[in-house]
């Protein structure tokens, strides 16, 4: 946390530690009126910018995905919706739900995608399936899967039968593996957007 | 608290979702043989796939094989257990040309589709499929 840099005299680091602009304006005001603008500073930071500690979630998913390219051309989506429980290693077990969608397409140079990213977007091969199954993730809470985050999906029939979908998304990662009807095979990456609740 | 190792969490999922699927899929969707056609119902109720039983080639157990992989992309894969007897029904002039599917009496469905077959042969003036 950044507040934690903040020396416990409440006397505030030599100028040499801060920014230009921080240190510009920090020779007027007392040590304990900057030390303490620093500490409202921070806890105005917005929670993203925390790194929050992980746990483990599990629970099911359900999740469809149309998709198809070959090097340099391709377009696809995907959308799946899942809930659990969220265990945070220290203070409770919090159930939570997630829905995610991505699409996108690309032709040579030009490219696609929703959610808006500079993240790659490709798919190799076709598929169109939909399935459910289980997912697993090392967030502690629903609301740490919420975002933009990378996917990377494999679509296969497992055995003749039927289609498996693996999914892993985000730093914050979500595994997926769901079974369902199917037809194709292919792998693709591309950035889905996931909202959460409770958030 | 340990770290979630990603393959151990990803061999889980897979583990736990064929379990789900293996006990749970035939209840979602599931087949049946009427007069006129092989259907998949969702729920046991909705039919959400069907095929004309005047349009079935054949009907045959799946066995893996190159000629088999290669039709995967021309294959809808309907099973609704993982651990089961796959048939694969051949469609005429239609995509997916080829259906998988998972019934639970496996020899019942082939005796109907064979027997299907030898009418329509006999109604032709063939012989009966030797």
């Amino acid at each position: 946390m950044p507040i934690s840099i903040v020396p416990r005299s409440g006397l505030a680091p030599s100028t040499n530690s801060t920014t230009p602009s921080v240190a510009k304006h920090a020779a007027s005001p007392p040590e304990s009126s900057r030390a303490h603008d620093r500490i409202v500073r921070s806890a105005a930071a917005p929670l993203s910018s925390r790194p929050e500690p992980h746990g483990i979630g599990i629970g099911l998913v359900v999740a469809g995905a149309l998709e198809g390219g070959v090097p340099a051309v391709g377009a696809g989506g995907n959308v799946s919706a899942g809930a659990g429980f969220f265990y945070d290693g220290a203070r409770a077990i919090t159930p939570g739900a997630f829905a995610e969608a991505g699409g996108f397409s690309e032709l040579g140079a030009r490219a696609a995608k929703l959610p808006h990213s500079n993240a790659p977007a490709h798919a190799l091969g076709g598929f169109a399936g939909v399935g459910y199954g289980i997912f697993v993730t090392n967030a502690a809470s629903a609301k740490q899967l919420a975002g933009v985050s990378q996917s990377y999906a494999v679509n296969v029939g497992l055995g003749p039968k039927f289609s498996a979908q693996l999914g892993i998304a985000g730093g914050t990662f979500a595994a997926s593996v769901t079974i369902g009807p199917g037809i194709g095979v292919d792998a693709s990456l591309y950035p889905t957007q996931t909202v959460a609740t409770p958030r | 608290m340990m770290p979630l190792n990603p393959a151990l969490a990803v061999t889980a999922a897979l583990v736990l979702a064929v379990v789900l699927a293996q006990v749970t899929l035939r209840f979602v969707y599931s087949y049946a043989l009427t007069e006129r056609r092989f259907e998949v119902r969702l729920f046991g109720r909705f039919t959400i796939f069907e095929i004309a039983r005047e349009s079935i080639v054949a009907a045959v157990p799946w066995r893996f094989s190159l000629a088999t992989l290669a039709r995967s992309f021309a294959t809808l894969r309907l099973g609704n257990r993982v651990f089961g007897r796959a048939i694969v029904i051949e469609r005429r002039a239609n995509f997916p040309r080829y259906v998988v599917v998972t019934p639970d009496d496996p020899d019942a469905l082939l005796a109907a589709i064979d027997n299907d077959v030898r009418i329509r042969l006999l109604r032709r003036g063939s012989g009966p499929l030797s």
